[in-house]
């Protein structure tokens, strides 16, 4: 989905350039309507396998996150197993996060290689917003994109830790400023059309639909992320200086150019693009990860600080080191 | 914080003139959209680094009334 189609879509003043200067994106990917995130993310593990990284019979405990299940029960873990031809003693389970979920996913499946529960731990990142999107709310239509991302956790040798540590938080006051209000236990899913409201900025929605809160979640994202980035250093004997590359929740250009800016990081440094896929919720970190190894900004041996944060309110942060 | 920077880059959110801000005593309009209240909360967050909320920024009448609230 092109910011012209959006354009033409919205009309007014709305061009396809405005859509990039507010958001730094120019097209973002749309699942099809019979496409959910577990499809997606089938899709991105079986691009793992094939990279050779490991073979499906390898996969000791599959994590995924997400928060647009294919059905409240069972876990969409569970059939990504059997579609995936994951070993049926394999552990699988789904978490629900969001912006925050690579880091915290990582964080679970390092502990189970710890913890010597799993060798090898299936990460997979898997979002479809779009589902919840109202196509005249352009707060969000503009900013979301649909993606799947799948990563390896496994035990290597070496003399210190490759990644970690890790800090976490979260405010639960902040709930209701990203939020879809219906469909879950306190709000059932109902069989009636429910009316749609405009929003002072002539954006609608309903309250089956996907509602942000934009300038709440900047004000929390300016508090939070530079504490949580400074206790990361803090917590790892490190100084800003001796990480070598930031990859931040890729929320949006206007948001990551005043956080970089804030925290004090040059922009050799920072990654901020999402121009080709929009906000991919908790697969932008390791989709900016693998697009910065790919173009070179990542070489082995890199200190990479990794933040999380957004929808819970939840943030999470921390270190890992390029193999 | 250079205060003439401020009302210049205000006036520019607000797409007005700095002369025409200043002649209308530097007040904001009644209601601003989300687009608006961002774009002054990160000039209010590179200027003065102060986060505001955006409840308080959208009770501010006035440029000085939003300064009161960053200090």
């Amino acid at each position: 989905m092109t910011n012209d189609q959006l354009a033409s879509e919205f009309g007014g003043d709305w061009t396809a350039q405005k859509i990039f200067e507010k958001t730094g994106v120019r097209s973002r990917r749309i699942a099809a309507p019979d496409e959910t995130a577990s499809d997606l993310g089938v899709a991105a593990a079986q691009k793992l396998f094939e990279s050779g990284a490991c073979a499906p019979a390898d996969v000791d405990y599959l994590l995924f996150c997400t928060q647009s299940p294919d059905y409240f029960l069972p876990a969409s873990a569970c059939t990504m197993q059997s579609r995936l031809g994951l070993r049926t003693d394999a552990g699988a389970i789904d978490f629900n996060q969001g912006c925050s979920g690579w880091v915290y996913g990582l964080s679970l499946a390092k502990s189970l290689v710890e913890a010597g529960t799993a060798d090898k731990v299936l990460l997979v990142t898997g979002e479809t917003y779009s589902k919840y999107i109202n196509a005249r709310d352009r707060s969000v239509r503009t900013i979301f994109g649909d993606a799947a991302a799948a990563t390896l956790v496994t035990a290597v040798e070496a003399d210190h830790d490759l990644i970690g540590p890790f800090i976490f938080g979260t405010d639960g006051r902040g709930a209701c400023n990203l939020i879809v209000p219906t469909g879950g236990a306190r709000r059932p899913a109902t069989t009636e059309v429910l009316p749609e409201t405009t929003d002072t900025s002539g954006n609608w929605r309903s309250d089956a639909n996907l509602f942000m809160n934009g300038p709440e979640i900047f004000n929390f994202t300016l508090q939070s992320v530079p504490r949580a980035v400074a206790q990361l250093l803090a917590k790892s004997g490190k100084a800003a200086g001796d990480v070598d590359f930031y990859i931040f929740h890729q929320a949006n250009r206007f948001m990551l150019e005043r956080l970089r800016a804030k925290v004090g990081v040059p922009a050799e440094k920072f990654w901020n693009d999402i121009e080709a896929i929009g906000n991919t919720v908790s697969s932008t970190i390791p989709i900016a990860w693998q697009q910065a190894r790919e173009q070179g900004r990542l070489q082995s041996g890199a200190q990479v600080m990794a933040v999380g944060f957004g929808v819970g309110y939840s943030w999470s942060a921390a270190m890992a080191q390029v193999l | 914080m250079d205060r003439d920077v401020f009302y210049t880059r205000l006036a520019a959110v607000l797409q007005t003139s700095p002369e025409e801000f200043a002649a209308g005593g530097r007040r904001l309009p009644e209601e601003m959209d989300s687009v608006v209240l961002l774009d002054i909360m990160a000039l209010v967050d590179e200027l003065t680094g102060v986060a505001l909320s955006p409840d308080a920024l959208k009770k501010a009448k006035s440029a000085d009334e939003i300064l009161e609230l960053a200090q």
